[in-house]
């Protein structure tokens, strides 16, 4: 069946804060009986934390909805390229570069990777017509492998940063923030809009969201169906790799950062609305606060927890997500 | 010699038979109805937490933490089901390994702690399982391929259950309910226009084969006699898959030969990277004590990969069926 | 049939199914905008118009396979707006594809026999007990075969359905509607991709299953099929109804001529498919 059903996203932000108080009124009904430990002065912290949070996890998000909306493959391997950028750039600022630059050497191998995985998995892949049950097993399978080739490389324990270990925070109406705290947002946000932008104002952008609406016609008005494809490859895992250096920067680097985040990535790009790349970014925001807004409520441990449990509760009532089209879930 | 003596007592033990059981009903999902479960290890919580609370929190006689086992993997599964088995193929994926996770997660937890025994899980909840052991105190088997009394207990009750799931399965392939759920694996539009109702039978093999993974959880706590969060995590399911893909997609016996075909390889596996790490020609750091762990991981993930590469269908798989097939 | 109206959504003497006000919209797009039709019993009716003028979409609608942003649809009196497919299908509302569908990893006769009704089998607690469901699944075979035999697959029975023509499969995807024994037969262009031979096969069915009166909606652009079988033609286009009435009618009709040609498709009397002109 087509999936063009495309009704205008109406009450996009009711929902998104609907949901919000809802999960917080729940928050405030479960903590209710807990000691007076002021919620309320609280929130402001968890505030900025959830959209710190929400910021990282939406580099990871977009990368991944992007990916989906060309291949519409679900990369189950999309951790590892979070960590795998978290990893180089660790490696090479341990070497004593300077964090920025070994960063961005962590980009451009993420970003090699992901093309060396597109060409020499994918691509054939496709060309073989292996079938989505498949091509999902083996991305998982892949994944497996290659998060523990980082345990065998990079050793079970987790490593910080040394640049910015320790910091003296700035506090702001109940808000303490680190300089690095701030340039995690900003990096974020800077790498976000760049990528929105790059989307939509630029002939590579529209060539994507071309192939992401209809490969077919894409590709019979002229553009290359399989350029796009790898560009959109080493994009999304270049932006993985950014997610993977910012979360490796706001805690510590370990083998398994990306696989644990992986949850909630999945859930920021269904929250949106699966392909939709600014969708990505509106779940990664929602999904963030849940996350740390639960903390005001609940342990610290079940920050994760709640992300998921959010995820649920969307696929019961908006499958599409919030941003997303109604046919584009069903099956066929 | 050792090595395979050792490989054979994994690939019987009560390790293999539960993997075994938790893979006849992945293949029920997978090969047969077509719904990719990447979440089985939540199952297999569920029915593993399901007796150790059952017996060690609440102090219920063994049979009644049975009943709650089952209870609660029925409700897991609807949980689960109903809202994704109307939707694409990759969100009951995406939800069962999240949910999977969640409930570790969540089992984990201080809050839970009560419950639940927290980070260290709960032990000795079984003890009357073992008192029900009729063989004589003893040792069992062949040369140097033996078993105690206790371990051959929990390994012939692990694998009666897993024969009795995959006879389950295998008459239930050979019936109109199977061949409902193999047309809903092929094309479920077809299904709907011959007025079936898709939902329905997807649900029920859900709650089927779940119930087999919650029965396989059940049988690890048994065996270990304890339980921990941590021994459910994703890569649990991913064996199972291993399993069920060695043996071959959509045959009723195929997961048990598959599980037993996997311990095997694994065990063998793991003597020759220990035997490398003791040569010593190979730099220490690649053999740390994290790293010896990591290898049967490697091994399994490119292997799934190779598997759906080349032979989709299984090593036993028939292969005329996959050609023909668009998945 | 003498006494029905020939105009754009008239009343119907017995209609099985009444379709009202059913509308759906892609984007700021109407491709549907049915005010009124009704499809008689008995009768084998044919749902014509050019490419893009919303048949299939109608049909998905129809069928339960996509979901109206407005309208009622009434089928044998009952209203079923809100039924999903497979409770339509069960009411007697059989449909066939576009692009022919079957489980191509089951043999041509299990696909037949899924889609006999009410099987005990199919139930969970019965199915591991063949006993209780051993005879309805011989009476069903049977019955399978002898369908698959009107449509000349009877030494095909065994074969893999993803190993039969892309003819053979019209012909499947026909007696799977039939193991149904639908009270209404929709049928999303059954000559498509079907050679001359078959065409003949599937006319010749088709007559017969009028003659004993079953009611057919078929969606064709074979207009030789559409005159030769057909006791009525609805035409529309963009969406919307513009025309329906006997077959001589609706082809002299001057709104249907001009959506033809409006859309650049030819004169609905010309055969316009490449395998229908040999």
């Amino acid at each position: 069946m087509p999936d063009l059903r495309n009704r205008p996203g109406l009450g996009v932000a009711p929902l998104v804060l609907g949901g919000t108080t809802a999960l917080l009124m729940l928050g405030w009904a479960v903590g209710a009986n807990a000691p007076e430990t002021s919620v309320l002065s609280e929130f402001p912290q968890a505030l900025v934390d959830g959209i710190k949070f929400g910021l990282i996890v939406a580099t990871g998000a977009i990368g991944l909805s992007l990916i989906f909306g060309t291949t519409k493959m679900i990369n189950f391997a999309h951790g590892e390229l979070i960590t795998l950028g978290a990893i180089v750039a660790w490696y090479f600022q341990s070497i004593g570069l300077p964090l920025w630059l070994a960063a961005l050497v962590a980009v451009v191998a993420g970003a090699g990777f992901g093309g060396a995985l597109e060409l020499g998995l994918w691509r054939p892949l496709r060309k073989r017509r292996t079938g989505l049950f498949q091509l999902l097993i083996i991305s998982l399978g892949l994944s497996l492998a290659v998060r523990h080739i980082y345990l065998i490389v990079f050793g079970g324990a987790s490593k910080a940063y040394s640049a910015f270990r320790v910091q003296d925070s700035w506090n702001f109406w109940g808000v303490s923030m680190t300089p690095r705290d701030l340039g995690i947002m900003v990096t974020a946000v800077l790498v976000v809009s760049g990528t929105a932008w790059m989307i939509h104002s630029t002939p590579i952008g529209q060539a994507m969201r071309a192939v992401a609406d209809n490969r077919d016609l894409a590709e019979a008005s002229g553009i290359s169906v399989k350029r796009v494809i790898l560009v959109v490859w080493m994009m999304g895992s270049g932006l993985a790799a950014v997610g993977g250096v910012l979360l490796g920067l706001d805690g510590s680097v370990s083998w398994d950062m990306g696989f644990a985040i992986l949850m909630v990535v999945f859930a920021a790009v269904i929250l949106g609305g699966l392909g939709k790349s600014n969708g990505a970014l509106v779940g990664a925001l929602a999904i963030g606060l849940v996350s740390q807004l639960s903390t005001l409520f609940s342990p610290p441990e079940l920050r994760i927890f709640w992300a998921l449990l959010a995820l649920m509760v969307v696929l019961l009532v908006r499958p599409q997500g919030i941003l997303g089209s109604r046919n584009a879930t069903r099956i066929g | 010699m050792d090595v395979l003596i050792d490989a054979l007592r994994t690939a019987l033990g009560p390790q293999a038979a539960l993997y075994a059981l938790a893979a006849v009903g992945l293949n029920l999902h997978y090969g047969y109805t077509g719904m990719l479960n990447f979440g089985q290890v939540g199952f297999m919580l569920v029915g593993a937490y399901g007796i150790a609370i059952g017996v060690s929190t609440f102090g219920w006689p063994l049979w009644a933490a049975l009943i709650l086992t089952i209870v609660a993997a029925v409700g897991y599964a609807l949980l689960l089901g109903l809202p994704t088995v109307r939707l694409r193929a990759d969100y009951l994926a995406i939800t069962t390994l999240a949910a999977g996770e969640a409930m570790r997660l969540l089992f984990r937890s201080h809050s839970t702690e009560e419950v639940t025994g927290g980070v260290f899980g709960l032990t000795r909840f079984a003890n009357e399982f073992y008192e029900l052991n009729p063989i004589p105190r003893g040792r069992y088997g062949f040369g140097n391929l033996v078993f105690s009394h206790q371990t051959l207990w929990v390994m012939i009750v692990g694998w009666v259950l897993a024969v009795a799931a995959a006879l389950l399965v295998w008459r239930l392939a050979k019936s109109p309910w199977g061949r409902v759920a193999l047309s809903i694996r092929e094309d479920e539009e077809v299904v709907r226009s011959a007025g079936k109702s898709v939902v329905s039978i997807k649900i029920q093999s859900l709650v089927l084969g779940g119930v087999m993974g919650a029965g396989a959880g059940a049988v690890l706590a048994i065996s270990q006699q304890a339980v921990a969060p941590d021994a459910f995590i994703p890569e649990v399911t991913f064996f199972a898959y291993a399993a069920v893909i060695l043996g071959g997609v959509g045959r009723a016996w195929g997961p048990l030969v598959g599980a037993v075909m996997f311990w095997f390889l694994i065990s063998v596996f793991d003597s020759g990277i220990r035997a490398l790490a003791d040569t010593g020609a190979m730099p220490d750091q690649l053999f740390s004590a994290d790293a010896l762990g990591a290898y049967r991981f490697v091994l399994v993930g490119f292997g799934l990969m190779a598997l759906m590469i080349f032979r989709p269908q299984g090593i036993f798989g028939d292969r005329n069926e996959m050609v023909l097939g668009d998945h | 049939m003498t006494t029905l109206e020939e105009t754009p959504g008239s009343s119907k003497a017995d209609p099985v199914l009444v379709a009202h006000d059913v509308q759906r919209w892609f984007g700021g797009l109407q491709s549907v905008g049915v005010d009124h039709l009704e499809i008689e019993t008995g009768l084998v009716t044919s749902l014509i118009g050019p490419n893009g003028a919303g048949k299939t979409t109608l049909f998905n609608l129809l069928s339960g396979f996509d979901i109206p942003n407005s309208g009622s649809v009434v089928f044998g009196g009952s209203d079923i707006s809100r039924a999903k497919p497979h409770q339509r299908a069960r009411a007697g509302m059989v449909r066939t594809f576009q692009l022919t569908r079957s489980m191509t990893r089951l043999t041509v006769l299990e696909n037949a026999k899924l889609a006999a009704q009410h099987q005990v089998g199919e139930r969970l607690w019965c199915a591991p007990i063949s006993a209780l469901w051993k005879r309805q699944e011989r009476e069903i075979e049977e019955r399978a075969r002898a369908v698959l035999a009107t449509f000349g697959l009877g030494r095909m029975v065994d074969e893999y359905a993803g190993t039969l023509s892309g003819g053979q499969r019209r012909l499947l995807e026909l007696a799977r509607a039939l193991m149904l024994e639908p009270r209404l037969l929709m049928l999303d262009e059954p000559m498509g991709g079907v050679n001359p031979a078959l065409r003949e096969t599937i006319m010749d069915q088709l007559r017969s299953l009028a003659a004993q009166g079953t009611t057919v909606l078929i969606v064709e652009h074979d207009m030789d099929m559409v005159m030769g079988v057909s006791d009525w033609v609805v035409c529309m286009a963009q969406g919307k109804v513009i025309a329906e009435g006997r077959p001589a009618t609706v082809a002299n009709d001057g709104a249907v001529v001009e959506a033809y040609l409006g859309s650049g498709y030819g004169d609905p009397l010309e055969p316009s498919d490449v395998e229908g002109a040999q």
